[in-house]
């Protein structure tokens, strides 16, 4: 294998575990923004550059402003108590996955003819000719997103409670310290 | 025309946050009419698709400049018609159900893009195609399982999105696989393209997959971890829409859609798909026996009834097709009512912890009657629904010769009514429980939805030859026809 290749690769993975074993929400998701940059590299190398682009632009781009934009809409409220066995499991498992990669993956490979969709196409030809449906999904996954965060981020309802603590607290009735 | 089932949702979804500011009542309008547009529009096809046909939809015929294909088989529209008909219901229901939580605007607007998501899904006619729509209805419907934002809730959402992107990673990679081999994605050339030369080792594995990956989403046994916590924690209509329609869509009809047209049923895996629905079947009727909570007791439920449609499909036989897929359109609809009935109980009374409500039947006499209905018909006690689709897949089961997993199907049955039956005595029969004196019928719209989808029950019960006739009997056709123009052999069977 190209040593380059191994290198991104690793760097590929390594970004991957950052990202799940950061504690901090803004270092998980630049690590993961690392790992989409690693990918488009690997994708442009793989001759796949509207892949690449995409991967830039997308994941590494618009995702990453996502995530930081929601990141900056939460607030610290009570520590939660993480359970380690994940730190001790993870390792294991990707050492499992290594290794039936390395044993069924390659003899998987071998049986795949080579050279299907290498078609030089322009991206226009790609995106409108080939792949419109997609596009409508595509949008369809953003407003997703974007609803998504519009409503988990709402301001709550007042409850009737919550009214009354109010009205107390305008009166001077309802002291909160 | 078919690109209006897609378009419509996903359009009105867009709207729905700006509209939402010019008046409160207006995201309900524009819900409720949205749906009942789709449902028509939907009806409209029976009479083209009812005999044989199929309509292939082609943007290019129409002058759009996009390449763009949807198909349109009995199948299909099988599973279009439950969408808009359980959507229409669970959208009236919201009317006055969601009206505690606030942001009906983006509620609305999450509801129709799962609506398009799944749409898309059952309209495709490409594997790549099936994936995106499939994460586009997965996206709204991990935000609306936390649409309450409370910590259960998000907590659910979340163990849901992480087992569903393990689902979606086999998925994909099995696509991966099938294209490398291939070059293509589109179903017809797909089906013609496999056994024609390609490694049986890869197919397999590409099988494995996606009944993985897809078993995941129907929440199948082995893979149905993370349904019983995503259902019960989702606000009433979404745990309605969840486990009445999202689940055999991005699970059975993206399962079936695949096992038949591209690889035409390979005798390996109807046999995992006879056992795996088998255990969905005990193992689901035998957990949903010992819960307290009314709505975690439906979503066990749900995995035993996935159960049944599984093995009907798994047969193979035009019988057990048929029964299957009248069994995916009944539960469709007694489950969802089912779901809303729990909502129901816990608006009025505060709770759906079972051991703390009793004796409410006579405070909430709507909720009640069409809960035993839903109960009849779950249970499959004639003449609602339940009973005609469980007795064909019992007979195409005897008929296949196997006639223990017909006895099964039978004890499973019998197992359903007796959980339900407990659940009914313990919610709403026996002496009042403390506290509940002042408990009231629910407002008029989640009334109206429950009534609507009782009286569902009951018709499709009554009149199920002209249902079997109409909406079941072409989607059976469709599907025999994809065995029979593929028959694809995996490891030799």
């Amino acid at each position: 294998m190209d040593i380059i290749n191994l290198i991104l690769l690793i760097m590929l993975a390594g970004f991957a575990c950052l990202a799940v074993f950061f504690k901090d929400l803004l270092r998980a998701a630049l690590s993961l923004a690392f790992m989409s940059a690693v990918l488009a590299v690997v994708l442009y190398r793989m001759d796949s550059p509207y892949a690449a682009v995409f991967e830039l632009s997308v994941v590494a781009g618009l995702i990453t402003v996502l995530f930081v934009s929601t990141i900056a809409l939460t607030k610290t409220e009570e520590a939660v108590k993480e359970s380690r066995w994940p730190m001790y499991l993870f390792p294991l498992f990707l050492v499992l996955f290594g290794i039936i990669d390395l044993l069924v993956m390659k003899g998987l490979f071998s049986n795949i003819p080579a050279g299907y969709g290498n078609a030089e196409k322009s991206f226009g030809a790609t995106l409108w000719g080939i792949r419109s449906m997609d596009l409508i999904g595509q949008i369809a996954v953003i407003f997703g997103g974007v609803f998504g965060v519009l409503a988990l981020f709402r301001e709550k309802p007042l409850t009737a409670q919550d009214k009354i603590d109010a009205e107390k607290a305008k009166d001077g009735g309802h002291k909160l310290w | 025309m078919l690109l209006l089932f897609i378009i419509v949702p996903l359009a009105v979804a867009a709207l729905m946050p700006l509209v939402s500011r010019l008046w409160k009542g207006l995201p309900d309008i524009l819900g409720v009419a949205t749906m009942a547009a789709l449902l028509t529009l939907s009806l409209y096809q029976i009479r083209l698709i009812s005999s044989g046909h199929r309509i292939l939809w082609d943007a290019a015929a129409i002058g759009l400049p996009l390449k763009a294909g949807l198909m349109l088989d009995g199948f299909s529209l099988l599973l279009l018609i439950t969408i808009s008909l359980i959507s229409l219901f669970a959208c009236i229901y919201s009317i006055n159900y969601m009206e505690h939580y606030g942001a009906k605007g983006s509620y609305y607007a999450l509801f129709l893009l799962m609506v398009a998501g799944m749409n898309g899904l059952v309209l495709t006619v490409d594997l790549f195609n099936m994936y995106v729509f499939l994460e586009v209805a997965a996206v709204a419907s991990y935000a609306l399982v936390a649409f309450g934002q409370k910590h259960d809730e998000v907590e659910a959402a979340f163990k849901y999105l992480m087992l569903s992107v393990l689902a979606t990673t086999g998925i994909l990679l099995a696509m991966s696989f099938i294209y490398l081999m291939t070059g293509t994605m589109n179903f017809k050339e797909l089906s013609m393209a496999v056994g024609t030369g390609m490694s049986v080792k890869l197919i397999g594995l590409c099988l494995a997959l996606f009944l993985m990956g897809f078993g995941l989403k129907a929440a199948m046994v082995p893979f149905h971890a993370w349904l019983p916590d995503a259902h019960p924690s989702a606000p009433a209509p979404i745990s309605a829409m969840l486990s009445g329609v999202l689940i055999k869509v991005s699970g059975i009809y993206a399962l079936t859609r695949v096992v038949y047209d591209i690889f035409g049923l390979p005798a390996s895996v109807s046999q995992a798909m006879i056992w795996l629905g088998v255990a969905s079947m005990v193992i689901g009727a035998l957990i949903a026996l010992g819960q307290n909570d009314f709505k975690r007791m439906l979503a066990y439920s749900s995995i035993s009834q996935i159960g049944y449609i599984v093995v009907g499909l798994g047969l193979g036989t035009p019988l057990g097709i048929m029964g299957a897929l009248f069994h995916l359109f009944n539960h469709a609809t007694f489950k969802s009512l089912l779901f809303l009935d729990a909502g129901a109980t816990e608006y009025a009374t505060g709770t759906r912890d079972l051991s703390k409500l009793g004796g409410v039947g006579h405070k909430l006499p709507i909720t009640s009657l069409t809960t035993t209905i839903g109960t009849f018909s779950i249970a499959g006690i004639p003449p609602f629904n339940g009973f005609w689709s469980k007795l064909l897949i019992i007979v195409a089961l005897v008929e296949a010769n196997h006639v223990g997993v017909a006895a099964i199907a039978i004890a499973t049955s019998i197992l359903t009514l007796w959980y339900f039956l407990l659940m009914q005595r313990k919610a709403f029969f026996g002496k009042l429980a403390a506290g509940l004196e002042k408990v009231k019928e629910v407002p008029f719209y989640m009334a109206l939805a429950t009534f609507c989808l009782a009286a569902l029950c009951l018709l499709v019960g009554l009149f199920y030859p002209w249902v079997t006739a109409k909406l079941i009997q072409p989607g059976m056709t469709a599907l025999t026809n994809s065995i029979g123009a593929n028959g694809f052999s995996l490891f030799g069977q």
